[in-house]
């Protein structure tokens, strides 16, 4: 039988399991997390400016034309919901499966998630024409017929795969913070704090009856998150592939969009757990390059799926015998936008290759590096699939450039300043390590106190 | 007689009023007030109760963030004009001239205010055919920047370029012009103008002044009348007979596109290309510049414009020698083989075999600025030569039904400025010309104006000429001002006002009869023009009832083609005398565009907008050359050069253009406007300023030239970046021989569907294209532009790819790019039946009518643009800014047509099929009480186009013409196997050539079997 690692350092207590993990929540932020912050914020504030611009002025201050209909929108919301995709995975389906090294990243995994499909969220809202008319994207009954929503459209089952995945996340994540708030609540010093997490804590009591509901749902809401995890992102995907468009009409796109999806998501996690570990150095206890190391294997298990994809798309291609298609696909690697392709493959296939080292899986350096990599990766994967697919469609007389403008550069990375800015603030106000979950699994893989071995 | 002063009457309501007294002052003052805060409760501060509604609202509203919608008030006719129902448009029959080629119109009015303009479809010359330009002039009677009123300049003394602008009323214009006629030497200066009425008008005011009339145009046709004149002893521009033709053979004359009257022209020439019958007219061009013509040849070859001499020449000879004949050795001497031509051994004595054998039915044609070298008068004679000696001559040319009043002549100009110089010219009157804009600055004409002691124009806008004169007394837009026409001999049409002067104009005739009669010379006992145009008309058709007959039809008379041909005078050969070309690396051709021509309608910015057919550039003219001169030279797409022609020297844009000559550079005229508009202002670049002079003649065509690449780069708007189809088939093509052979060019793909079809109980909708007659003019783009209320975005967004046509003409190329094979495609919503767009709405702002279309909803839109992306035929347009009036200048937004919705910013929109027509259409049916017929219904784009190759029309009618050419041999569906299933189809294009078509390039090859075909190939 193989020795199971510990799962956490440091021979700690659970006190000190608690005390490590509320201590943020309950100190001063330190400078580094301010700076942090305000140029978060900063970036946040500069982010609305554009997307008021933009909504007021109108669309054509994007690069967005004809024939390329999609641009930078449509590229970073399948991005950010991508990147949601890893929190699911790690906390829902790792759970069935009793993985339980999980326990120690779910937390940030998932408030990842419910970020990232937060900020995902706004772009379908703000690429249309008239945003403040989204709301006929909804079905309700209304005076105007009534007249319905085109459920044989894509981006109406959009709506739906979007808004369940953000709900049943954010609730799934509520959860299982609940017993955390509880516990910060018990500790609290200040009336406030005690009124606000305790208001958060539901009225947690830590009973037995508390805890055999709280595992119920639990499971339960795990069991509802698991195909979620995965219809999502194929529903995304139907976006492209119900089209008749050359590049996008492809029946592999739900299987590799998803296994993309927790490619980038798992990319993203491990970016921001590596800074986490940086910021709280007594996090390192819990989230252990054991950890670390479980997620650059999933990283380049997927990369290579992904990679797969892309060949396999080619191979249909040109296998299919249709012009427009072989056209489509050697137009991404050889036409206009080549380098957006080989930026994407290089970082995607090529880079993750490395972790087949275990040094370099072990490596912090080098699996953000990679991490980041693998961010600018899938980014421009859907950069690649949106307008490569787009810009040279079905008559050479359409074919034109993505006019890529300021204000694209303004909305992509202003995005990245709404979820820093949350994922900053979370980090100080909620636990962002499971408490109840991690005592557990405190003495997986160690010696007991007692001697022997304890089955957490 | 004392002119009478307009209103001089004052009209007093009240005692007090007359006598203004303060009482009355106040009450005037708050009288038209509609504030409550100054209504009478309001005398001592504010009315509190107001004061709080007010406040109230304003804080809800600012809270709000909006404005509360400013009140508009509609007024109903207090008493109804009997000819006008609100809602219904009326159509006045009438007419336009532009420059050589005049147009029959129907002119489409609501509320008394032209709307759009169509073709009279029984007028003879255009029929129901409209240029690009004679659709989209209409908007330059609403331009804003046209004037308004008489301007009278304070003109410096020291030169007139610093004129004080100052608005005059025409009371002042007449007294200051009147004295100033009285000293005598007056002078007109202006375009050929084949008006009757006009040039009487204008020759007994110079008989009054003892004046003179000077005639010139920028598009000029001098060396035609002058080699008419020397050949057959009349100056006249003869009639060319297309429909007649088998052969045509053309030497940058281009006749499809800028040459003379090309809308008659493209009529003609397509009646004789009839695939289906036993023979299909052909056009083998010879070009330096390709041009319309040229893209529309069976075989093309580039020629440079100094060989246009020899290369005529050669093909005399050989036209001679197979009737016996020959040339004098001088002349043989200057004709040039097929290896100095750069062509293949043997091509002209192949041509010259061709035209023997349509002897009588062919037609040899030069001409345009393009053949305006110091050789145009030879190669004028020597075209007249060979027509004759191929018998053409009274039978495809005839002096019956010449072109009338096409008088223009740069000879005038030397005269006109030796005429000032020896002080005859005290008063210069320029009408319908701009000189200081389209003649080169070297003749100094501007300089010479200072010795001119009163300088008027009759523009429109205060352009180049406008701002050096001393008063411009404008003259009204067409629509505003009545005038007959006698285009061609024999058929006179009239042109109607159809709108009061929007501004406060005078024709320009009304203004030389009141001159006239200010100075105390009248030259009528009529009151007006319109009375002169009323009575000689009526005297010529009878009776007064006649009279508004003729209002209704339009025109009169005929123009008659028959006589006997005229005999070629045996002094030709000793009157041609070539003039060695000089040696020179690079020659320099003025050409002008189908949308731009001589740049008089540069303001209109549709036609700024209107891709060049040619080059599909926009707001812009380049500077064009063979692939292979550029790549010698590493010109590129938006290169910047600087040129440098005789000293005169300007920046401008390099473009590179398939098929054409090598060692010639093209430069388009009509652009680069200093001064005349806003929007047409510093627009490309004055290509007339590089005209040279020779002797008495103004020289276009032939000039050396020396470019230089600057290392600026100026990106063009051009609005298809790719040109070839990639060996798909999107043009299907054939030869005329293959085609007889049962060969149509078409891969059918076989194809099925799981979905039942659509149910059509009552009409459906269908279009045919035949791609066998478009010439690519672009007349159906401008006429959508004008029904469809279609905006303009200008360069920097069409750069974007943000142009709003909703239709718009592909032009591919095939084979080889120093002579490329050309195609041209309309493109417009494919109306498919099963339609991509239309799955995919979220919102279903796109649906399927019950009569097959599909109806765009602006309402519903909200703009997720999943319609365009998924559209196989990207032929949405979507609204990125708000383009629907908000930002209109002043009088644009009465160009839009009231039964089209205006787009709002953040809306898909596309092509209708004109579904305002149909609805239109089936009312008038439903009135009159009878089914609609085929041809009731006829959209903008068909109703236009010249060669009738857009059919509409219901599909359940199986005798409707569009039933018929959807089971003919040709029609095939473009991108068949997406399934889309369009309801326009096209109809194959078929090219009258031996060669085989795209052998060893990308075109598609008729068969289709092979996969190895689809080569992928890049430009």
């Amino acid at each position: 039988m193989i020795e199971r690692k510990p799962l956490i350092l440091g021979d700690k207590t659970y006190k000190e399991i608690t005390d490590d993990i509320c201590e943020p929540v309950e100190t001063k932020p330190g400078a580094g997390w301010i700076a942090l912050f305000f140029s978060a914020k900063m970036l946040l504030l500069f982010y609305l400016v554009s997307i008021g611009i933009i909504v007021t002025t109108g669309m054509g201050l994007l690069g967005v034309n004809h024939p390329v209909g999609w641009g930078t929108m449509i590229v970073t919301f399948v991005f950010w919901i991508g990147i949601g995709h890893a929190g699911t995975l790690i906390s829902a389906i790792l759970f069935l499966f009793r993985q339980k090294w999980r326990t120690s990243v779910a937390r940030s995994a998932e408030a990842m998630t419910v970020f990232a499909v937060m900020t995902a969220g706004i772009f379908p809202l703000i690429h249309t024409g008239r945003p403040w008319l989204d709301f006929w994207l909804i079905p309700y009954p209304n005076q105007r017929g009534p007249l319905w929503v085109n459920f044989r459209s894509p981006l109406l089952w959009d709506v739906f795969a979007v808004s369940t995945y953000a709900t049943v996340s954010m609730v799934f994540w509520y959860v299982g913070l609940v017993p955390d708030f509880a516990t910060i609540r018990d500790r609290a010093k200040t009336k406030l704090r005690r009124n606000i997490y305790g208001a958060l804590s539901l009225g947690w009591r830590g009973t037995g009856r508390n805890w055999s509901h709280y595992e119920m749902v639990y499971l339960l809401l795990a069991g509802l998150s698991t195909p979620l995890v995965l219809s999502v992102h194929t529903i995304v995907s139907f976006d492209f592939a119900v089209s008749t468009l050359p590049g996008w009409h492809t029946t592999i796109f739900p299987p590799y969009f998803v296994a993309g999806a927790i490619f980038s998501g798992f990319g993203m996690v491990v970016t921001l757990l590596t800074l986490v570990r940086i910021g709280f150095p007594k996090f390192k206890d819990y989230i252990t390059i054991d950890h670390m190391e479980a997620m650059n294997k999933i990283i380049m298990a997927t990369g290579m799926m992904v990679g797969y994809a892309y060949a396999s798309e080619f191979f249909i291609a040109w296998y299919s015998g249709v012009t427009y298609e072989k056209f489509a696909f050697v137009n991404r690697a050889f036409g206009p936008y080549w380098w957006a392709y080989w930026i994407m493959v290089t970082c995607n296939v090529l880079i993750p290759q490395i972790f087949w080292f275990k040094w370099a899986r072990r490596s912090i350096p080098i699996m953000f590096v990679v991490s980041i990599f693998v961010n600018i990766g899938m980014w421009f994967e859907r950069f690649v699939i949106t307008v490569t697919s787009l810009h040279r469609d079905y008559l050479p007389s359409n074919w034109g450039m993505y006019a890529w403008s300021r204000w694209d550069a303004a909305i992509l990375f202003g995005s990245f300043g709404m979820f820093l800015t949350i994922f900053l603030l979370y980090l100080r106000v909620f636990p962002a390590i499971s408490i109840a979950e991690v005592k557990p699994v405190l003495y997986v893989g160690k010696k007991s106190k007692h001697g022997g071995k304890h089955h957490g | 007689m004392e002119n009478k002063p307009e209103t001089q009457n004052q009209y007093w309501r009240s005692l007090d009023e007359k006598y203004q007294t303060p009482e009355f002052l106040k009450t005037l003052e708050n009288e038209f007030q509609s504030s409550p805060l100054k209504s009478e409760e309001g005398k001592d501060g504010l009315a509190r109760r107001q004061f709080m509604k007010l406040m109230g609202a304003s804080v809800a509203l600012s809270a709000a963030a909006c404005v509360r919608r400013p009140v508009e008030k509609i007024i109903p006719y207090n008493k109804r004009p009997a000819e006008i129902i609100p809602g219904l448009p009326n159509y006045y029959a009438s007419s336009w001239f532009d420059g050589s080629q005049g147009f029959g119109l129907l002119i489409k009015t609501r509320e008394g205010r032209p709307l759009h303009v169509a073709g009279n479809t029984e007028f003879p010359l255009n029929g129901k055919g409209l240029s690009a330009r004679a659709s989209a002039h209409i908007l330059s009677l609403y331009d804003p920047d046209r004037l308004k009123t008489p301007v009278y300049n304070s003109i410096n003394p020291k030169g007139r370029n610093n004129a004080l602008k100052a608005d005059a009323s025409w009371l002042q214009v007449d007294q200051k012009i009147a004295p100033q006629l009285k000293k005598g030497g007056v002078a007109i200066l202006t375009s050929s103008y084949p008006s009757e009425h006009t040039q009487d008008v204008m020759s007994s005011f110079l008989g009054k002044f003892s004046g003179k009339k000077y005639v010139w145009d920028p598009l000029t046709l001098e060396s035609v009348r002058e080699a008419q004149k020397i050949s057959y002893g009349a100056a006249l521009v003869p009639h060319y007979h297309f429909d007649k033709s088998q052969l045509t053979v053309s030497l940058d004359g281009d006749f499809l596109g800028t040459y003379i009257s090309p809308v008659e022209f493209t009529r003609g020439f397509q009646q004789a290309r009839n695939p289906e019958g036993a023979q299909m007219a052909k056009l083998i061009s010879f070009h330096s510049v390709p041009s319309l013509t040229t893209l529309n040849a069976d075989d093309g070859y580039p020629v440079a414009a100094s060989q246009q001499l020899g290369l005529a020449l050669a093909l005399l000879q050989r036209v001679l020698a197979g009737k016996g004949g020959g040339l004098t050795s001088e002349l043989k001497k200057a004709a040039l083989s097929d290896e100095q031509l750069g062509l293949e051994n043997g091509t002209l004595t192949k041509i010259a075999k061709e035209l023997l054998e349509n002897s009588g039915r062919s037609l040899v044609i030069a001409g345009g600025l393009a053949t305006e070298s110091e050789n145009a008068l030879n190669l004028q004679l020597v075209v007249n030569w060979l027509n004759s000696a191929l018998g053409n001559e009274g039978k495809t040319v005839t002096a019956q039904g010449s072109y009338l009043g096409l008088e223009g002549n740069s000879a005038d100009i030397f005269e006109l400025l030796k005429d000032i110089d020896d002080g005859k010219i005290k008063t210069l009157i320029i009408h319908n010309v701009n000189p200081v804009y389209g003649l080169p600055a070297a003749l100094g004409f501007v300089e010479k104006l200072n010795k001119v002691e009163m300088l008027i124009s009759t523009s429109n806008w205060f352009d180049e000429t406008a701002s050096l004169a001393n008063v411009v007394a404008p003259c009204g837009h067409p629509m505003e001002n009545w005038n007959e026409f006698e285009f061609v001999s024999g058929l006179h049409v009239i042109q109607q006002p159809t709108v009061r002067p929007l501004g406060d104009t005078r024709s320009f005739e009304d203004s030389l009869i009141t001159w006239a009669h200010t100075a105390g010379s009248d030259i009528t006992s009529e009151k007006s023009f319109f009375d002169i145009v009323k009575k000689k008309a009526t005297a010529a058709v009878g009776s007064e009832e006649a009279w508004y007959e003729y209002l209704q039809k339009g025109f009169r008379g005929n123009s008659d083609h028959s006589g006997s041909p005229r005999s070629l005078s045996s002094s030709v050969a000793s009157q041609i005398r070539p003039v060695a070309s000089k040696a020179t690396d690079l020659e320099l051709v003025i050409v002008p565009t189908v949308h731009m021509t001589d740049g008089s309608l540069a303001n209109v910015s549709w036609l700024q907008e209107l891709p060049d057919p040619v080059t599909k550039i926009v707001w812009e003219n380049t500077l064009t050359f063979s692939p292979k001169t550029a790549k010698a030279m590493g010109v590129e797409n938006g290169t910047v050069l600087t040129v440098d022609v005789n000293g005169v020297t300007m920046k401008v844009t390099g473009y590179v253009q398939p098929g054409q000559a090598d060692k010639v550079v093209g430069l388009a005229l009509g652009y680069g406007r200093t001064a005349g508009g806003e929007l047409s202002k510093n627009v490309g670049v004055n290509a007339s300023q590089l005209v040279q002079v020779s002797g008495n003649k103004l020289i276009y065509s032939g000039a050396p030239i020396t470019v230089k690449k600057t290392s600026e780069f100026n990106e063009l708007a051009i609005t298809q970046g790719h040109n070839t189809m990639e060996g798909r088939q999107i043009v299907a093509e054939t030869t005329f021989k293959a085609y007889k052979q049962g060969q149509n060019g078409i891969h059918r793909h076989k194809i099925f569907s799981i979905w039942g079809q659509h149910k059509y109980d009552g009409h459906k909708w269908g279009m045919s294209i035949d791609l066998n007659t478009c010439t690519g003019c672009s007349a159906c783009m401008m006429a959508c532009q004008s029904e469809n209320n279609i905006p303009v975005v200008g360069k920097k967004y069409v750069i974007q790819g943000r142009e709003m046509h909703w239709i718009r003409i592909d032009r591919y190329y095939s084979g080889d790019e120093a002579r490329p094979d050309a195609v041209f495609q309309p493109m417009m919503c494919q109306q498919c039946e099963n339609a991509p767009c239309e799955t995919v709405c979220p919102v279903v702002a796109t649906v399927h009518s019950d009569e097959g279309l599909n109806d765009m909803v602006y309402n519903r839109c909200v703009g997720t643009r999943y319609c365009s992306n998924n559209c196989p035929y990207k032929v949405r347009r979507f609204n990125w800014f708000y383009y629907d009036g908000h930002h209109r200048k002043e009088n644009l937004h009465m160009a839009l047509n009231p039964e089209v919705t205006v787009r709002t910013r953040g809306v898909m929109e596309k092509c209708t099929y004109c579904v305002q027509r149909i609805k239109d259409a089936k009312n008038t049916a439903k009135d009159e009480n009878r089914p609609l017929k085929d041809g009731d219904i006829k959209t903008a784009c068909e109703e236009v186009c010249p060669t009738s190759a857009i059919v509409f029309g219901d599909l359940n009618d199986k005798e409707s013409r569009v039933s018929k050419l959807f089971v003919a041999e040709r029609q095939y569906t473009l991108l068949e196997e997406v399934n889309a299933a369009p309801r326009t189809r096209y109809l194959a294009k078929v090219r009258n050539t031996d060669r085989t078509l795209g052998s060893g390039h990308d075109t598609h090859a008729p068969s289709h079997d092979s996969k190895d075909s689809h080569k992928e190939t890049h430009t």
